[in-house]
């Protein structure tokens, strides 16, 4: 992993989060508006999954999943060079 | 008896009443999973494997990822499941604000992980399909009530916001 990468967290669809849970948890960890939030939700559920943009480093990144999975949302994150 | 939740959200605080036979249900089952987040045993402890997903698309980084990552994570959850256990004895009320709500939340998510046979996040969905043989109804439960209370934790203004479960 070069630590000069950016790295993208993507968020992914699931049959276990809930609109409103999702929503909650996006509001707490990244301070968006809840209309935001739930927009996101959205289009995990239309899409499949949703990007949170902008890319960070690797480190970030990382916490960002980490701190996402510990709330009990499916999120990975994949280098956008 | 009648089982039943009642959730009111407003102004940012939730308020939970539940009935008696709910509540020792839902305390058992809270008590239970923390008991399994701290425990060692392979049968009946959850591994990490189970509680949190591969946080990349191939299996070495996500192994590394756990390496770095895993025990801290981990450790954040069963803090939360003590937050709320120790807030709360099962007793039929909860007044819950922001933060509390959100701990809430995050115990019913990950208690459910001991409801479905699969990892939460690649069941097929919380019916009788992905629910070990009989925690059917307890998976569609703890879905519903952390649906509800996220709604009601949603309510940030000075509307009332009333669901039944």
């Amino acid at each position: 992993m070069r630590t000069e990468e950016k790295w993208i967290v993507r968020i992914h669809d699931d049959n276990v989060n809930t609109f409103p849970g999702v929503t909650l948890v996006l509001e707490e960890l990244l301070g968006w508006p809840v209309d935001a939030c739930w927009a996101t939700a959205e289009r995990v559920h239309t899409t499949g999954s949703a990007d949170l943009e902008p890319p960070v480093s690797a480190a970030d990144a990382e916490n960002v999943v980490a701190a996402l999975q510990i709330r009990g949302l499916r999120a990975t994150l994949r280098s956008v060079g | 008896m009648t089982d039943f939740v009642h959730v009111t959200g407003m102004a940012g605080r939730v308020r939970l009443q539940l009935a008696p036979n709910t509540a020792a249900v839902l305390h058992h089952t809270l008590t239970d999973v923390a008991a399994r987040l701290a425990g060692s045993d392979r049968r009946t402890g959850i591994p990490d494997h189970r509680l949190f997903p591969d946080a990349y698309d191939t299996r070495e980084p996500s192994a590394a990822f756990r390496d770095r990552h895993g025990a801290a994570m981990r450790a954040e959850v069963a803090a939360t499941f003590s937050r709320v256990l120790a807030a709360w004895d099962g007793g039929t009320e909860l007044d819950l604000d922001l933060a509390g709500a959100r701990d809430l939340r995050l115990a019913l998510v990950h208690a459910q992980t001991v409801t479905l046979r699969p990892a939460r996040w690649k069941a097929s969905g919380t019916g009788m399909f992905a629910a070990r043989w009989g925690a059917e109804r307890t998976a569609v439960w703890l879905q519903d009530l952390e649906s509800h209370l996220a709604t009601a934790a949603l309510a940030r203004d000075d509307v009332p916001v009333f669901l039944e479960l």
